[in-house]
């Protein structure tokens, strides 16, 4: 289960408004490459994992994806609070005030809401931990692309804070995929034949 | 006061990092005696901390002492521009 | 007909070698980390990692392009 901690796990301090950034880094947050998405797949993956070590990677990585998601949901919060719907609505955000107001709503930069058809849990563990080294790789050019978008240091240190845990989640996976191989490889396998 | 707050969770934030940094490292390096005790010895630091800041500040998560009225509730909270 | 996996912790050997010994043709392999040394925790936070190795700021590797 889960405890929650009343601080984030790096500073979010934006001190000017901007929602047209905030409609490209809202895609981190319920996008197809996002953090929901990612912690949805990893804590959904860890149930049918074999092995100790995979288990509690997906585990922790998934939980600090949450996290991320917080982060992630806290830099669009910042970047839209205050905003006047006029300048919302100039900036391209017309359709996301009508429906969403100032909130912060799961969906892709596109404006496709968040859904599951972006992640697998395949119950076989070498397909589900190849498929997050691909999800971390996603996420880490995501964000090299939000960073190319914006110029606001403040926006910019959180990115790449969140770029930076993207490549050490790869490690950690492809370390799990080690382990697992190395586990599985060392079981002889035996086919049984389902009665007819 | 509002910059002690600020610097005091930074600390918090930092020590606690490592911790979250490590857990990840020994999940897939369980067998690493030295790194282990590291990790111990940041628990330590962590909770000393968290104690110290819980006790000026109020609760950093629901499962601490609280005051009357109920300190978890208060501002700021972790995504708005005031908690820093 | 069903694979029957068995699971559980079984006698291995760690640390497991940086890359491995025999690599088998269609699989991946990411090499495996050593520890050296730590960041202190505040340059650890700022960095995002306290692995000085796993430091790859965004323009540091080739293959992860920087649009101009």
């Amino acid at each position: 289960m889960w405890i929650y901690e009343k601080k984030l796990e790096y500073p979010v301090k934006i001190k000017t408004c901007n929602p047209k950034m905030a409609k490209y880094v809202i895609t981190q947050y319920g996008g197809p490459d996002g953090e929901l998405g990612a912690s949805v797949r990893y804590l959904s993956q860890r149930f049918s994992m074999p092995t100790e070590e995979a288990k509690s990677i997906l585990n922790d990585i998934g939980t600090e994806e949450l996290a991320h998601l917080e982060m992630v949901g806290a830099i669009v919060f910042q970047l839209l609070k205050g905003v006047p719907p006029k300048v919302l609505e100039r900036e391209g955000l017309g359709a996301y005030y009508a429906d969403h107001d100032h909130a912060v709503y799961p969906m892709s930069a596109g404006g496709v809401p968040f859904s599951a058809a972006a992640l697998q849990s395949k119950g076989d563990p070498v397909a589900d931990l190849t498929e997050n080294l691909a999800a971390e790789q996603k996420a880490r050019a995501t964000y090299e692309n939000l960073i190319n978008l914006s110029d606001d240091p403040d926006v910019i240190d959180p990115l790449r804070f969140l770029r930076e845990r993207e490549i050490v989640h790869f490690q950690r996976f492809g370390e799990a995929l080690r382990i697992v191989e190395e586990r599985l490889g060392e079981k002889k396998c035996h086919f049984v034949k389902k009665a007819e | 006061m509002e910059m002690t707050r600020e610097k005091m969770l930074m600390e918090i934030m930092a020590v606690d990092f490592t911790l979250i940094d490590l857990n990840l490292y020994l999940d897939t390096h369980p067998y690493e005696q030295k790194t282990i005790t590291h990790y111990n010895n940041c628990i330590q630091k962590a909770k000393i901390l968290h104690e110290n800041y819980e006790q000026m500040y109020g609760p950093l998560t629901p499962m601490s002492y609280s005051k009357c009225p109920w300190q978890w509730i208060e501002s700021p909270w972790p995504w708005e521009k005031e908690a820093f | 007909m069903y694979m029957n996996r068995a699971y559980g912790i079984s006698a291995m050997q760690y640390p497991l070698p940086v890359c491995p010994v025999n690599p088998k043709l269609a699989h991946a392999y990411v090499p495996y980390q050593y520890l050296k040394c730590l960041y202190p925790p505040m340059a650890g936070l700022k960095a995002g990692t306290i692995f000085p190795e796993l430091d790859r700021p965004y323009g540091t590797d080739p293959e992860y392009t920087v649009d101009e």
